[in-house]
């Protein structure tokens, strides 16, 4: 097997040969021709939805440092989950949330049944029941259909060591709201 | 000719769509509960995928023949993922009655014919050959009485008031990679053997990858696994979310230097250069870009619900594999009417408490869904009453605590389904059954306790209790055991103390 690592020399052409690019299709669907399926339907589907949640992240300040390739990584390490109407994304008092963060949608903060905030795309929430190893302080409910991406609490540790710039930029957020909160003092 | 199939097209209160685990679960469940329906398959027989997957022939979900419970206890269930469940006693635990002795994961026939066995023994009905192709709404809104949906099949048109879409994730999903085209999908892998002294690259790192290359190491020269995130391992995770401990093989050969490569990159493109193929790949974490040139290319790149129009017909969908938006009773959020039971069941997330998932994308989960499904439509469309047997207040301990110890709908489906005992003035302390538990937390009702057993990320397993108490609903934890066993003094008096708030000190006994 020849294993060839790519490197870019001055004049910008890469070292290796490889084959030409192939025009990026789309297809949305075409048959698989396995003769050996069995009868089992196996449409193929070429699906462009994982693309589309690292275009969604890709355009959230939060991940504004990041390369393609590591968007991409994060893509297929965080879960997109959705919400309907209503529904609670985070419950006051129980264990073992998650961070979450707002693709589409709105969501409610509240405490004891008491709106406290509002969430919207790019917003993110359940950190600090995560850093904290404590049950989050308020619901979070979907006002309108929303949809996440979420890392579980357990991977929350691993994510943030591993990504710094996004650790950085959470920190700038979670600054905000702090000045925001404390803004009479000064 | 005469139709001598059953379920000629025609009007059915209910309609369930695929012969597979969820179809045949939900089927009989409904036949229990005397609710009248239809079953219509694509397939010529029943089993759904294990008619054919998984592709090496060996499921990676166990049965214990020996279990310290007998088999025709309900409680064996906990130690046999792979049957179907029924209240009947002689359509329990079929699977350990098929297995050779060979390993305690079935081989892919033996679960075909558990399967078909228990279709047989409780004398399900199945149009076969019979594939929905296409779906509209006649008479009114979703969901309201007057609303029929409409499924076209090749044997005509089947109404409805609920249809239950059984129809698992057997869809090949490719991702929108240049030169994607050119490479199979592991649907279409080919006899291990003819991969003998080649090198493969397989795009995926979740179990389908890890299986096909478990079976490629004593044939293929070389081994890449390659995808953006990193391996994961159920070992590791403790839950099933990750790579599963029979398919880890490679992931050892790689971290022994084997041969098998694992990488953590995104794939830029695959072209044909030739008789091979040459891959280009970015790292995910220094960006560097590596090329292999190999003899052949699979996409293990996962399965998608094929869900064919719905989507087009309201049904909202989320993710990567397209699943459907549930409600906590499997029922799309977006079109009313519309149920999904089986594997897809699992795109009712839960709770996910500390990222633990459901048991639902496997049949040792999805045969609880599917039964608790059967009891929502029969109580809220066909006013069938179930029965809620009366406790006494100081037996909800040792009820409890039994159900922690032994109750297998808690055991595989941990933090997402509950047992749920009610307690009100007029209507004493009843046993309520098995309750999704996204529903009991977030849903107004009587005075009532839902137990389940819940996992952290140390793998440790726990009870948790919740309590609903004026329509708020609380959580308390238990400690966990390491033998599992949490009927025991001090936790007696834990579960009673929490109790007490809700049934006086009676349960404290």
């Amino acid at each position: 097997m020849s294993v060839k690592t790519n490197v870019t020399v001055p004049d910008g052409r890469s070292r290796l040969a490889v084959g030409p690019i192939t025009a990026r299709v789309t297809p949305a669907l075409c048959r698989a021709t396995s003769p050996a399926t069995g009868g089992i339907d196996l449409t193929l589907a070429h699906d462009g939805r994982s693309d589309q949640l690292h275009d969604t992240l890709a355009a959230l300040a939060l991940f504004a440092d990041l390369t393609d390739a590591e968007l991409e990584s994060i893509a297929h390490t965080m879960e997109e989950r959705y919400f309907a109407e209503g529904e609670r994304i985070l419950r006051q008092g129980f264990s073992g949330s998650g961070f979450y963060i707002v693709l589409e949608g709105e969501a409610a903060a509240r405490v004891n049944g008491v709106e406290v905030n509002r969430l919207g795309r790019g917003d993110f929430f359940g950190e600090i029941s995560v850093l904290l190893g404590e049950p989050p302080s308020a619901d979070i409910v979907a006002l309108r259909p929303l949809r996440c991406a979420v890392l579980a609490g357990p991977q929350v540790e691993e994510f943030v060591v591993a990504h710094p710039k996004v650790a950085y930029r959470m920190l700038q957020a979670e600054a905000r709201k702090l000045r925001n909160a404390t803004r009479w003092r000064s | 000719m005469s139709d001598t199939k059953p379920f000629p097209p025609g009007e059915y209160p209910v309609v369930v769509v695929g012969s597979g685990p969820g179809g045949l679960q939900v089927s009989h469940s409904l036949t229990e509960l005397g609710v009248p329906h239809a079953m219509i398959s694509r397939d010529p027989s029943a089993g759904g995928m294990f008619r054919r997957f998984p592709f090496f022939q060996r499921l990676l979900s166990w049965t214990k023949p020996y279990a310290p419970v007998a088999r025709t206890e309900r409680e064996y269930e906990r130690y046999d993922w792979n049957s179907l469940v029924s209240e009947d006693p002689k359509l329990r635990a079929i699977q350990p009655t098929l297995m050779d002795g060979t390993s305690y994961f079935p081989a892919r026939p033996e679960m075909e014919r558990n399967l078909a066995t228990f279709a047989e023994r409780a004398g399900l009905q199945v149009r076969y050959d019979c594939a929905w192709e296409s779906t509209r709404v006649e008479g009114g809104p979703p969901g309201g009485s007057e609303a029929r949906f409409v499924l076209a099949t090749t044997d005509g048109e089947y109404r409805c008031r609920f249809p239950i879409f059984a129809i698992g994730e057997a869809q090949p999903m490719k991702p929108d990679t240049p030169g994607i085209e050119l490479v199979s999908h592991y649907v279409d892998t080919r006899e291990a053997h003819t991969y003998a002294d080649r090198e493969i690259f397989i795009i995926g790192k979740e179990v389908s990858a890890f299986e096909l290359a478990t079976g490629f190491l004593q044939w293929a020269k070389r081994i890449v696994l390659a995808s953006p995130s990193p391996t994961k391992l159920s070992v590791n995770t403790h839950s099933l979310v990750g790579v599963r401990a029979r398919y880890v093989q490679p992931y050892e050969d790689h971290v022994l230097g084997g041969g098998v490569i694992v990488l953590d990159a995104s794939i830029q493109e695959i072209a044909r250069t030739g008789e091979r193929f040459t891959v280009r790949v970015r790292r995910s974490n220094t960006n560097e870009e590596m090329v292999f040139e190999v003899d052949d290319v699979i996409a293990a790149t996962g399965f998608q619900p094929p869900i064919r129009d719905l989507a087009d017909l309201g049904v909202v969908t989320y993710g990567r594999n397209r699943l459907p938006a549930l409600t906590p009773f499997w029922e799309s959020v977006s079109l009313k009417g519309v149920y999904f039971a089986g594997t897809v069941s699992r795109s009712a997330a839960g709770l996910k408490k500390n990222g633990v998932p459901s048991n639902s994308g496997g049949v040792g989960g999805h045969r609880y869904n599917a039964r608790i499904l059967a009891k929502h439509i029969a109580r809220t469309h066909f006013g069938v009453q179930i029965p809620r047997p009366e406790l006494r207040a100081d037996d909800i301990v040792p009820f409890l605590l039994h159900e922690l110890d032994h109750g297998p709908e808690m055991w595989h489906q941990r933090s997402y389904l509950c047992r749920v005992v009610t307690v009100s003035p007029d209507d004493g302390v009843r046993d309520e059954g098995i309750w999704p538990l996204a529903h009991f937390v977030d849903s107004e009702g009587p005075d009532a306790v839902a137990a389940t057993i819940e996992a952290n990320a140390q793998g440790e397993n726990y009870p948790a209790l919740y309590m609903r108490r004026g329509g708020r609903v609380t959580e308390h934890l238990l400690e966990a055991d390491q033998r599992m066993r949490y009927d025991t003094a001090d936790r007696r008096s834990a579960l009673a103390a929490i109790l007490r708030e809700l049934v006086g000190s009676e349960a404290a006994a």
